[in-house]
């Protein structure tokens, strides 16, 4: 330690930066444990931050010369880094590189140039709709590493990218401000969609929302239509047996498998699903307006017997 | 197939009009403790569906539905929707009848608490008592009684095979319970145990 501190604040020669071999003058470029670097971030990725700096997230770092950056330059002499893998064809991979090259935090690098670790994983990866595969193999490579994904992408592509684990996605179209935001945006792990992306999911969804329950295809059993039928009245698991004759742990059985089939996680979900397929609506229709004349009738033995529909 | 653990307990239906030493707190917290799945009860489905509970037993209006209303225990009609005809003798028939009823009630102001009642030793005296009162009652008395028995039989057969795998209580007129017993026991599907068992 003692020779490292002291190997730091006495060397002042020419060196060659040991990332690029690029000649660095003495009294330039970074210097980090006894080397020189040419540039900052090539001297992060040589000796990355410890864990536990690298987790910290302050509030006031997000513009930059907040409290982090401040006693980064205070006790480490560094500033705090955002490394980045960029993916993707050639041609984008390079351009990408260039663009957020010019960031003094960014560390921008690419799988060639195999300045990631075990020890160093990039905070973000950015890749490209059009190798998803290759997308998966460094997502599974780098598990902590968020995905940006820039591509042209269909709804229904941007959707099944979200599936994959994507949590940014950026139309080709987008300036290069909003990309840089969004990386920054994404290392802290939110979900930044561009505005086109978002519209087109939206209505994507509204669409999916309104023509998948009519296009059901779903196979009930008997019993498990008879449950759904009395979840659109907005029984009770202990309603519901009453009314078909079951125990309370059967129907409750045949809710999770109605869950399953209807691929939802709530009764409120399926009964939705239920009533906008046009199932049982005569008997949502009625439960409603039993539900209503309730509130006028007083049912001395409501409380003890269930009221049969049949 | 999964097969159904079933018990049954006598319970004195008959005399419920009447005032009797019997505990319906006990019977509330024997079938609190048991908490089976099904409760199979000999009450009318009519009665039940229509809510006309004060044209039910005593010992479901007073202790059953109240434990089932504050538990997951569901309640499920056997008697049918007809019940059952009384069948009214005539002459000597009628006297013998009343003097066997006599005794058999007597009997069961004597047991006077639900173990008692589903007792070894109370359900032999029981089971003499009814065959006595059958053959006494004469030919159409038999056919009403042997029709209810089979109408129960076959709706807890019903409920068992809806639902298998449950545990089943099924609580009927102590007069019956011996009978359904035995011939429970006859069904793959079901085992039979004491309703401390269940």
């Amino acid at each position: 330690m003692f020779a490292q501190l002291k190997s730091r604040l006495h060397i002042k020669r020419e060196e060659r930066c040991p990332i690029c071999g690029e000649v660095v003058p003495g009294g330039r470029g970074v210097q980090r444990y006894g080397k020189r670097f040419c540039h900052s971030w090539h001297a992060d990725f040589y000796h990355p931050p410890p864990p536990w700096w690298r987790r910290l997230r302050w509030p006031a770092d997000e513009g930059g010369g907040g409290l982090r950056d401040a006693a980064a330059s205070l006790c480490l002499g560094r500033k705090m880094t955002l490394s980045v893998l960029v993916a993707g064809p050639a041609l984008l991979r390079e351009g990408l590189c260039a663009l957020l090259g010019q960031e003094e935090d960014f560390a921008v690098g690419t799988e060639a140039n195999a300045i990631f670790s075990a020890r160093s994983p990039p905070d973000v990866i950015i890749g490209c709709a059009d190798t998803p595969d290759a997308l998966r193999d460094l997502q599974a490579r780098w598990p902590q590493a968020r995905v940006l994904v820039i591509a042209d992408l269909s709804p229904a592509a941007a959707s099944r990218l979200i599936d994959l684990g994507a949590i940014g996605l950026f139309p080709l179209a987008a300036e290069p401000d909003e990309l840089i935001w969004a990386i920054r945006s994404v290392a802290q792990g939110r979900l930044t969609l561009h505005p086109s992306v978002l519209r087109a999911l939206v209505a994507h969804l509204a669409e999916a929302d309104y023509a998948s329950p009519l296009s059901l295809t779903v196979s009930l059993t008997a019993r498990e239509r008879d449950v759904l039928r009395c979840l659109v009245l907005g029984a009770s698991d202990k309603d519901i047996a009453q009314q078909l004759y079951l125990s309370v742990r059967t129907v409750q059985s045949h809710l999770i498998h109605l869950y399953r089939k209807l691929g939802v996680r709530s009764r409120t979900e399926a009964a939705l699903i239920a009533v906008r397929a046009g199932w049982f609506v005569e008997e949502a229709t009625r439960g409603m307006d039993e539900f209503s004349n309730s509130t006028e009738t007083d049912s001395r033995h409501s409380a003890l017997v269930p009221t049969r529909s049949e | 197939m999964t097969e159904s653990r079933v018990a049954v307990l006598g319970t004195l239906s008959d005399l419920h009009r009447q005032s009797i030493a019997y505990d319906l707190k006990v019977l509330a917290r024997l079938i609190k403790e048991i908490q089976p799945d099904l409760l199979c009860a000999e009450i009318r489905r009519d009665h039940w569906e229509t809510g006309d509970v004060a044209r039910m037993p005593v010992e479901y209006r007073e202790a059953l539905l109240p434990v089932c209303k504050r538990s997951d225990i569901v309640l499920v009609p056997i008697a049918g929707t007809q019940g059952e005809s009384p069948v009214e003798s005539r002459g000597l028939r009628a006297a013998l009848v009343g003097v066997l009823n006599w005794q058999l009630r007597l009997m069961q102001r004597l047991a006077g608490t639900p173990e008692a009642i589903n007792s070894g030793a109370f359900g032999v005296m029981c089971s003499w008592m009814c065959g006595l009162i059958a053959w006494a009652g004469g030919p159409e008395a038999r056919r009403a009684w042997a029709a209810a028995n089979g109408r129960i039989l076959q709706n807890v057969l019903d409920a068992v095979r809806r639902d298998p795998g449950r545990r089943v209580l099924v609580t009927v007129d102590c007069r019956r319970r011996h009978l359904l017993d035995r011939r429970l026991r006859a069904f793959g599907e079901i085992e039979v145990v004491e309703f401390h068992q269940l």
